[in-house]
């Protein structure tokens, strides 16, 4: 196998990865402080997708495409909050019960998407500054996979910050160990709660927003980036934000060289890391003990 | 947005949030798009006295764009008759319902489509994987099941029942047409791509054994098979691209060939390999002009540019009625309905084994021409198209342009190798 079809097998499995960790991160996060599995997060994915088809129609090149970029996720975060108001009695329960509430939430979403939009294949232009091919190594790579590469990785250090360095990364770190404890020393548990949901869905949305101009947008994205999204936190951790970008990693580029070595085994091979992570270490690489 | 559409986003929040206050969350798979059940008959007023003919096809998730061309041709046509004073003195009454793409619900789609709702015929799906499981449906309730979308070869021949009927080129005829005319190009290193399902898997298998027997110095460098929801298909255009192939076939369809279009023009894909695919109306409008394909090799199984004076008439009234060009999902559907009631007619009842009986040889005109039906497989003489791209300016995206017909005679099993492929499945 030559250098070149590595090295671009591997950049198209990082770029796989950037959108997953984009996502995965949220689901993650959400998980990790409220202890809820949201099913629905990939319809705020969805939701994120569908939105930029409409702003990048209303206003054209970059700019429609920044704007989606910083409102999108702001917009879906807002609305989030409906679901997570909904999903408040909940919260402690068994995970059956969540599982049931927030798989209501992704028909409705579906239902909400497909009613908005209805079912015509919508397709968003990658903006001219970030469209076409770069030569690497001889071969043509798609600029818009190193702008998502590039994306994720300022994303990553920004979560980092936010979570080490910020009064709320600290109560988030908090309430991921332990909740009650946190509202005893008169932290505003739902509040927080409300905030954190809200910023996982911005980043589901973000991930959407993302995904829109290198994808057909259509109904059932909900559906397909979610379980992708579950085997990248299962690998890394629930809870982890360094454990989701590895389980990323992992996915995206095991996927890709899968592909490319073994392609009737692709997808087993990625699931058959997640069992044997799960064997070796049942809550992720990184992950937080189930309390 | 406007404000009505506003509250009934808050309406279906709030009718959530009461379902999950109450801790109740079992009824919430009942949200289930409730226009699966869509009844209207704009033509005529659906009475007790309508003759009803069901469909069982996709309209969430997402095939619902084929679905709903399937559901709106189907509509036209009934309409037209209904308008002309129906079948047998009677209106019509077509009742569509979602069948999820998902097979179990398609079986008891169609199970109540004929015990609860009286359905005297099956129109549907768009899934093979459904159709295999309908057909079942039809066979034990003695129903006759038009197919005109699903199009595995496996209904016409190892799981043929009598009540099944194909308006569709199979997967077989599809992909024979496309290695007969491809099998002496001067492209030797082929690789493919297909959705990794029933469908794919069949289409991509006949045309490789039937391009390398016709010509044993092509070589297969390379084959993948993505999952149907698969939304990224970077990582498999650049496996094919290192495998270094001449040519690409691809039974990819829908969003798929959309984003393989996208990132296979990015990785500069369509400048070393010659590239054929199931480019249908759906996706091509989709991708509008952003993209050259001029002189891209396209085949489908009914374009709406196919030059027969049914068709120009069809495009004319489909664009009045639901204002879009018809996609290939709606003209099959189309001329399914169109079958069923001209058999209907010619027999003079509604008994099922009078139909199965008067449709075996029946020739009939279609949108896409005169056919007839094959008595031993149910199968229509139907071809398979093959066009070259070209921007259309009158629709803004590119249409096939020098459609090339393949007749279903030189494309579909000869009788001696359907009754030994049933010999063969036992």
């Amino acid at each position: 196998m030559e250098l070149d079809t590595i090295v671009i097998q591997l950049l198209t499995g990082l770029s796989r990865a950037a959108i997953l960790f984009i996502v995965a991160s949220g689901l993650s996060l959400v998980f990790g402080a409220l202890r809820v599995v949201n099913i629905a997060h990939g319809s705020f994915f969805m939701l994120g997708a569908f939105l930029t088809v409409t702003v990048t129609s209303w206003i054209g090149g970059l700019a429609g495409f920044a704007v989606a970029m910083l409102a999108v996720p702001l917009v879906v975060a807002a609305g989030s909050t409906v679901v997570e108001f909904s999903l408040r009695r909940l919260y402690g329960r068994e995970h059956l019960l969540q599982l049931l509430a927030t798989f209501a939430w992704l028909l409705v979403i579906a239902d909400l998407v497909h009613w908005l939009w209805g079912t015509q294949l919508r397709f968003v232009a990658q903006p001219t500054l970030i469209a076409g091919p770069v030569s690497i190594m001889g071969r043509a790579f798609p600029k818009y996979s190193l702008f998502l590469i590039g994306v994720a990785l300022v994303l990553a250090t920004v979560l980092f910050v936010l979570m080490r360095r910020t009064g709320l990364g600290r109560d988030i770190r908090a309430a991921v160990s332990d909740p009650e404890m946190l509202g005893m020393v008169g932290v505003n548990v739902p509040g927080l709660f409300t905030r954190v949901f809200a910023l996982g869905a911005g980043l589901a949305a973000l991930g959407g927003v993302l995904a829109a101009p290198n994808t057909s947008v259509g109904l059932g994205m909900d559906i397909s980036i979610i379980i992708e999204a579950f085997a990248v936190v299962i690998i890394g951790g629930l809870g982890s934000l360094v454990g989701t970008a590895i389980g990323a990693l992992v996915v995206g580029i095991v996927f890709a060289f899968g592909i490319l070595w073994v392609p009737d085994a692709a997808l087993v091979i990625v699931f058959a890391v997640m069992v044997g992570v799960l064997l070796w270490r049942p809550s992720g690489l990184l992950g937080v003990v189930e309390r | 947005m406007n404000p009505r559409r506003m509250r009934w986003i808050v309406g279906l929040a709030a009718l959530t949030l009461l379902l999950a206050a109450c801790g109740d969350s079992d009824d919430a798979s009942d949200t289930t798009a409730e226009d699966g059940d869509t009844t209207a008959a704009p033509g005529g007023e659906p009475s007790g006295d309508a003759i009803v003919i069901g469909m069982a096809t996709s309209l969430t998730g997402g095939a619902a764009l084929f679905g709903e061309g399937n559901r709106d041709g189907a509509q036209l046509a009934v309409d037209e008759l209904n308008a002309a004073g129906g079948v047998l003195g009677r209106q019509i009454e077509l009742i569509v319902r979602d069948d999820q793409a998902d097979p179990d619900v398609g079986k008891d789609q169609a199970r109540d489509l004929i015990v609860d709702q009286g359905a005297v015929a099956l129109l549907g799906p768009v899934s093979s994987a459904v159709g295999l499981a309908i057909t079942e449906i039809s066979e034990e309730r003695q129903i006759p099941f038009i197919v005109h979308t699903s199009n595995t070869e496996a209904l016409t021949v190892e799981q043929f029942q009598p009540y099944l009927f194909s308006l569709v080129p199979n997967t077989g005829m599809e992909a024979r047409a496309q290695a007969f005319d491809l099998a002496e190009s001067e492209y030797t290193r082929w690789a493919t791509i297909a959705p990794n399902y029933e469908f794919g898997q069949r289409q991509t298998a006949t045309f490789v054994e039937t391009v390398t027997e016709l010509n044993p110095s092509i070589e297969i460098v390379d084959q993948q098979f993505p999952a149907l929801d698969e939304a990224d298909l970077q990582p498999f255009i650049t496996a094919l691209l290192a495998s270094e192939p001449d040519a690409v076939y691809s039974p990819l369809f829908a969003g798929q060939i959309i984003t393989f279009t996208q990132q296979a023009a990015n990785l500069g894909f369509f400048d070393q390999v010659y590239f054929t695919a199931l480019y249908e109306t759906d996706a091509l409008q989709a991708l509008g002009d952003q993209f050259d394909l001029s002189g891209v090799r396209a085949y489908s199984r009914c374009p709406f540019t196919i030059d027969t004076p049914q068709m120009a008439q069809f495009v004319e009234d489909f664009r009045a009625a639901y204002d879009r060009v018809p996609s290939d999902w709606a003209c099959m559907a189309y001329d399914s309905v169109k079958f069923w009631a001209e058999v209907v007619e010619s027999v003079g009842s509604l008994d099922s084994d009078a139909f199965v009986e008067a449709a075996e040889g029946y020739e009939f005109t279609t949108l896409r021409g005169d056919t007839y039906i094959r008595p031993l497989d149910h199968q229509a003489a139907v071809a398979s198209y093959i066009g070259i791209l070209e921007f259309n300016d009158e629709y803004g995206f590119y249409t096939y342009s020098d459609i090339q017909e393949v007749p279903a005679e030189e494309i579909w099993l000869s009788e001696a190798d359907v009754e030994a492929a049933r010999a063969a499945a036992g």
